[in-house]
């Protein structure tokens, strides 16, 4: 039996390790909630967005660079969206392997990645995916941040070198539930078809385009792929916080688990021995008797 | 009446019942009444005046700043996309003047293009603000 002093120790520590988790829950329960509200706020804003987006197109606007559409594939560039630090349970492992996963069955083209976040650019890395760009975005982001995302972006699919951009967060439902996913970016018109169905009135609508409808697309298209990137990330922040929040509670949980173990164990260890002491001396006693 | 739906990045202004929408487009002011054409047009920077009533007077309209984005208009719906409105009730004078003049010298010290951009979209927004201010000020008198 391991002796009183040891325990004594292992119980001190885990308490220590407790109190640290505790913390961490408490600062991950905060800000995720400011995350939340962001998230939740720019939410609306992102669907309306993409509502129009999916107008413009039911309207016939192709005339753009981002609506069009490649047959074939063979380059395809995804930005991966994970977190800074660790400690946050599944959060990164659930997005890393959805996306090795992804290009894994999708031998028929070639892949290029931006990372952002260290935790995603390390392990795609060391594993020797194409990193070609690693961003860093800070834990409260103001929609400038992701300009030069968009920029290289935006070079990237113009110069035709990449016929596909997709991002990879994590979609935020609620507290309890995030979902790793993968969706695209650009181009357009594949994003657009994949969205809702319609009704079929909407779809015969005419719509009046002031200025010209090229114009608009111009001004717009941009615009909504910024606000769709951004929105991405949001969710990842708010996802990440509370994945953090929750493996801090279960680590908590189990520590306490722990330190009752261990004081049952001690309280033995020790009644034991007193036992074994008040034997030994009242045998000593009847020895001298 | 219209149903106007304004949305900025930060929050939801309006979802509700209204009479009378003045947009500051690219290509001039137009005015939606109920009963407009289905449009898409870009909001250019400039006000929105928004009439509650069809025979409000002056006091009875709501002026928002913003800084452009996407409108569209169909079966007397009204849906607005900004990057940024503010309610003229909302504007702080001094904290505006503040904003402009920091923006006026980050635009001197901008060293590459895109700090240069960055100043000089919240220069133009705090003019905005401020134009917004100036005339409701004249009108007032």
């Amino acid at each position: 039996m391991p002796n009183t002093q040891i325990i004594r120790r292992r119980i001190k520590s885990i308490k220590n390790i407790t109190q640290i988790t505790k913390a961490m829950e408490m600062v991950a329960v905060s800000k995720m909630k400011k995350a939340e509200e962001k998230t939740a706020k720019s939410k609306k804003y992102a669907e309306l967005a993409s509502e129009i987006a999916v107008i413009l197109k039911l309207a016939g606007a192709n005339s753009h660079r981002y609506v069009k559409n490649f047959h074939i594939i063979t380059k395809e560039l995804i930005i991966i969206i994970t977190s800074n630090k660790g400690l946050c349970g599944s959060f990164n492992v659930a997005i890393l392997k959805k996306i090795v996963d992804y290009m894994g069955t999708r031998q028929d083209r070639q892949f290029e990645i931006i990372t952002i976040g260290k935790k995603g650019n390390r392990f795609l890395q060391s594993r020797g995916f194409p990193v070609i760009a690693d961003f860093e975005i800070s834990d409260n982001p103001v929609s400038g941040d992701i300009a030069p995302i968009l920029q290289l972006v935006d070079q990237k699919f113009s110069a035709s070198d990449c016929q596909k951009i997709s991002v990879a967060f994590t979609e935020f439902v609620s507290t309890l539930k995030q979902i790793p996913t993968i969706s695209g970016l650009l181009p357009f018109e594949k994003q657009v078809a994949e969205s809702q169905d319609i009704p079929e009135s909407e779809k015969n609508l005419e719509y009046l385009f002031e200025p010209a409808k090229s114009q608009i697309l111009k001004a717009i298209l941009p615009k909504i792929m910024q606000i769709k990137l951004f929105q991405y990330i949001l969710e990842s922040i708010a996802s990440e916080h509370s994945s953090r929040m929750m493996a801090m509670q279960n680590a908590s949980k189990s520590g306490k688990e722990i330190v009752t173990k261990l004081n049952l164990l001690y309280n033995s260890i020790r009644q034991s021995a007193i036992t074994q002491e008040i034997a030994e001396i009242t045998a000593g006693a009847e020895n001298l008797n | 009446m219209l149903h106007l739906k304004l949305i900025s990045s930060e929050k939801t202004l309006y979802d509700h019942e209204v009479y009378e929408v003045l947009l500051p487009t690219t290509s001039g002011q137009i005015a939606i009444l109920p009963g407009h054409e289905p449009l898409i047009t870009v909001v250019d920077t400039g006000i929105i005046i928004v009439r509650s009533q069809s025979n409000t007077r002056e006091n009875g309209q709501d002026y928002l700043a913003t800084t452009g984005g996407i409108a569209e208009i169909k079966d007397n719906t009204v849906r607005i996309l900004c990057d940024s409105a503010t309610r003229s009730e909302d504007l702080n004078e001094l904290e505006i003047k503040k904003a402009r003049d920091r923006a006026l010298q980050m635009k001197k010290e901008a060293k590459d293009d895109r700090s240069q951009a960055g100043a000089s979209s919240e220069l133009a927004r705090s003019l905005n603000d401020l134009k917004l201010l100036e005339m409701l000020k004249k009108h007032r008198k």
